[in-house]
């Protein structure tokens, strides 16, 4: 075939690949005609909103069987006052189903009933800054409660606290809640029997009664060693949470200096400082890194990104 | 890096140029309120890219509209929760490489399924034509891809098939430097013993 004389591929760095015969059948991989699309907005526009519609459906479910529990649970005992239902009560348990119509002058849900809501908390428009609640699964869907608190559909999830939290976490699973404390991070499995399993940090199911059981990690999850630091900082980078990576990384660099991870997430560290604009803290990474592992095969790469960055200031031990 | 840079740097010249950055942060404010104009502004910008990105980690053309509207519709449900401090590429390629596992996962077991018809395909003799040998290089490339754990398949496709630098295939698929080269190396050598070439030392 021809045309097949760029190898190595992958730019100036490591070549991509290697071996020439698998770098024609790459080769022609990457000159593929782009594809046709057929999907347009609109499609994508109802097929969104089909989505939201059968959330709210869920979510109004949910909020009606809790109340109807809670009304349940009040005439058990006598409740309220005299023995009769109280009307409003019952009156204000009716969660009717919003209808999601779309306004066609400004696009703006104007129909989209607070009831749903109104037993549970407060809307927020987004989740506070360094909480990450990422589905996992092509079921996953959640819905933002507030800025500390989320209710997540059937489907696969890992979710993290910031470790410089003002509060912990909640997430709505059905009738019961997990906390999440600030530093914890979970995977969720969201099914008939809700499981989670803490990877880090800590967290507890608070049962419909109040009941609190606390997750226990597993002996290859409960320590914070540096390869759980690497995959935190891994993760927070990859949310584009930049804050959070860089603080993950230097704890790892501080706690486990020679750790194998150490090297990696120090190559990881002055990139994302320099992106910070930090010239000062990404110089002494990099630096960090030659004194470390003289011999380090980015070496070369790591040379040139000091020279580009030029003198400055001593580097604190 | 040229194929991946041209479009990113399209996208971002088109979102500059049209918009401005004022306008394209309160066109995400307007999407995330799940205004229609829009979304059909975020869907007709990144589309392209997306379904570009999709097809070169699936190598399957048909099913490439089903998985940009399965990445668009998650986007504009998990959009409320998105903070911007990460590039809206970025995390649509994040979007798009879950789904894309999840295709994957599908197929294999589909094809565990029709595992006699698959074999018999596979055995199906090549043709030195050119355009035939350019099929037979796709099809055994990425039913090679395919038997890959996820991770050594997204490295790989980020550097070999995207042609993204170390450094971009590192910020994209959110893992170390080091990280990426070791798993495009390891998958290269997984690849060429599944397709029976001779293993880079």
């Amino acid at each position: 075939m021809k045309g097949v004389t760029r190898l190595p591929l992958g730019g100036s760095q490591e070549p991509a690949v290697r071996n020439p015969e698998l770098a024609r059948m790459v080769e022609v991989a990457r000159r593929q005609a782009p594809p046709r699309l057929t999907v347009d907005a609109e499609r994508v526009h109802v097929a969104w909103k089909e989505r939201r519609a059968r959330r709210w459906r869920s979510l109004a479910m949910l909020a009606a069987a809790a109340l109807v529990g809670l009304v349940g649970t009040s005439l058990l005992r006598g409740l309220p006052r005299g023995g009769e239902p109280d009307a409003s009560l019952v009156a204000e348990a009716t969660v009717q189903e919003p209808e999601h119509e779309t306004s066609a002058s400004n696009g703006v849900d104007t129909t989209r009933s607070e009831d749903v809501v109104a037993v549970a908390a407060p809307v927020a428009e987004a989740l506070a800054p360094g909480v990450r609640v990422e589905p996992r699964s092509a079921d996953a869907a959640y819905t933002v409660l507030g800025p500390w608190s989320v209710d997540v559909a059937a489907g696969v999830y890992e979710m993290a606290a910031p470790i410089e939290a003002a509060s912990s976490l909640h997430v709505r699973v059905g009738g019961r809640t997990l906390v999440l404390e600030p530093g914890g991070m979970v995977r969720l499995e969201v099914g008939p029997r809700p499981e989670a399993v803490l990877l880090s940090g800590e967290a507890a199911w608070i049962e419909r009664d109040g009941r609190r059981t606390s997750l226990s990690a597993g002996a290859a999850t409960r320590r914070s060693d540096a390869s759980t630091l690497a995959r935190q900082a891994e993760r927070l980078m990859a949310a584009g949470d930049r804050k959070g990576a860089i603080a993950a990384y230097r704890t790892l660099v501080r706690k486990y200096p020679r750790s194998s991870s150490a090297r990696a997430a120090l190559v990881d560290l002055a990139r994302l400082l320099k992106a910070a604009g930090d010239n000062d803290g990404a110089r002494c990474a990099y630096a960090q890194i030659l004194e470390q592992w003289p011999n380090n095969h980015l070496r070369p790469e790591i040379e040139r990104e000091l020279q580009r960055l030029g003198p400055g200031p001593k580097c604190q031990p | 890096l040229r194929g991946h840079t041209e479009v990113v740097s399209v996208t971002m010249s088109l979102a500059v140029s049209h918009v401005g950055q004022a306008d394209a942060r309160a066109l995400l404010a307007a999407a995330q309120r799940g205004e229609a104009s829009a979304q059909t502004a975020l869907f007709d910008t990144h589309k392209t890219r997306v379904a570009r990105q999709i097809q070169r980690m699936t190598g399957d053309p048909s099913a490439v509209d089903d998985l940009v509207q399965e990445v668009f519709v998650a986007a504009f449900a998990a959009l409320p929760g998105f903070r911007g401090d990460a590039q809206l590429e970025t995390w649509l390629y994040t979007i798009a490489a879950n789904k894309v596992r999840n295709w994957w996962d599908a197929k294999r077991r589909r094809e565990v399924r029709e595992a006699t018809a698959a074999r018999q395909h596979k055995d199906e003799p090549t043709t030195p034509e050119e355009s035939f040998e350019s099929d037979e290089h796709l099809t055994r490339l990425y039913d090679a891809l395919g038997r890959l754990p996820d991770k050594f398949r997204e490295a790989f496709t980020a550097r070999a098939i995207e042609n993204m630098s170390l450094q971009e295939a590192s910020q994209t698929l959110g893992v170390p430097i080091s990280t990426v080269s070791y798993r495009t190396r390891r998958a290269e050598q997984m690849l060429c013993a599944a397709l029976g070439l001779e293993e880079p030392s």
